[in-house]
């Protein structure tokens, strides 16, 4: 003879709402066909079920009130993507500045040696003859010229 | 913060949850569920629309609880388990909804209600029983349903 199993209201609840393990939801199902109030119980909590849902799911379907809706946090537009590799194009990148620099220290120095040359203050460029300037200090005054 | 489309995609069934623990007009519910919105907002969860729609509706049931909602007045076509919902405890009463009308599983709701999975059960079945034996009441009959009783 098998012992007679207890079934709580929170078991009977839970085999309503399909909360119970498989095994435990059959015994349940079982003992409650034989048990008359249990079936009673579950067809009120049925009912009860029915009745809420019944009352309260049109409401999920109505419009939504400003009210709430203005509620809600303004959503603003992602910032401005900024690329990333070129820059802004008023911005000339570092190898470019360095190029440059490199262009014009060059020319610099050629016309700073063709300005040098043509002042003849490179020995040998001089116009005319040229004399140490122990010779030219033994000149006489009248002979050194400017 | 959350964005705006997955915080209305959640504003119509919190309305309906407001709205089951009111048992009121709309227009109370609709103020719960904008103190609810404000009370999240101001700390918002990071971006996880399950942790966001818990937080949202346990924030609504603790408004419902400790703003002690008054019983509103009844209606001629008040469905007598209207009335009955309305006297449940408060706690009680989000048990049930949750369950029934939201489709929550057990462990959803306990974690939306901060309490254990077994004092989940415990309040919803009390929920049933009670309002069973309210119903009863309201019929004139005897209280069939016995509170926690164990049965064979």
């Amino acid at each position: 003879m098998t012992p007679p199993r207890l079934i709580t209201d929170a078991e009977l609840c839970a085999f309503l709402d399909g909360e119970l393990p498989p095994a435990r939801a059959s015994d349940v199902a079982a003992i409650a066909q034989c048990n008359g109030e249990m079936q009673s119980k579950l067809k009120i909590w049925r009912a009860q079920d029915q009745w809420l849902r019944a009352t309260f799911a049109p409401l999920a379907h109505e419009p939504v009130p400003d009210l709430l809706t203005q509620a809600l946090p303004i959503e603003r537009a992602p910032p401005f993507p900024r690329p990333v590799e070129s820059g802004p194009a008023h911005i000339i990148p570092r190898d470019e500045t360095l190029k440059w620099k490199m262009i014009s220290l060059t020319l610099g120095a050629l016309l700073f040696a063709t300005a040098l040359y043509a002042s003849g203050l490179v020995p040998g460029t001089a116009h005319g003859q040229t004399i140490t300037i122990e010779k030219w200090m033994d000149q006489p005054r009248s002979l050194r010229g400017s | 913060m959350p964005d705006t489309a997955s915080l209305s995609a959640h504003l119509p069934s919190l309305r309906r949850f407001a709205a089951a623990l009111c048992g009121a007009p709309k227009e109370r519910a609709d103020e719960l569920v904008l103190r609810a919105l404000h009370a999240v907002l101001r700390d918002p969860p990071a971006k996880n629309e399950a942790l966001l729609c818990r937080k949202l509706r346990a924030t609504l049931a603790h408004l419902a609880q400790i703003r002690a909602l008054p019983r509103p007045a009844p209606q001629a076509q008040t469905h007598p388990w209207e009335t009955a919902l309305i006297d449940l405890p408060a706690g009680h009463r989000a048990a049930l909804i949750l369950v029934s009308v939201e489709g929550c599983s057990y462990e959803e709701a306990a974690q939306t209600l901060g309490i254990s999975r077994a004092v989940l059960i415990g309040r919803l079945t009390a929920a049933r029983l009670m309002l069973a034996r309210r119903m009863d009441e309201m019929k004139g009959g005897a209280i069939r349903a016995p509170y926690l009783r164990l049965v064979k």
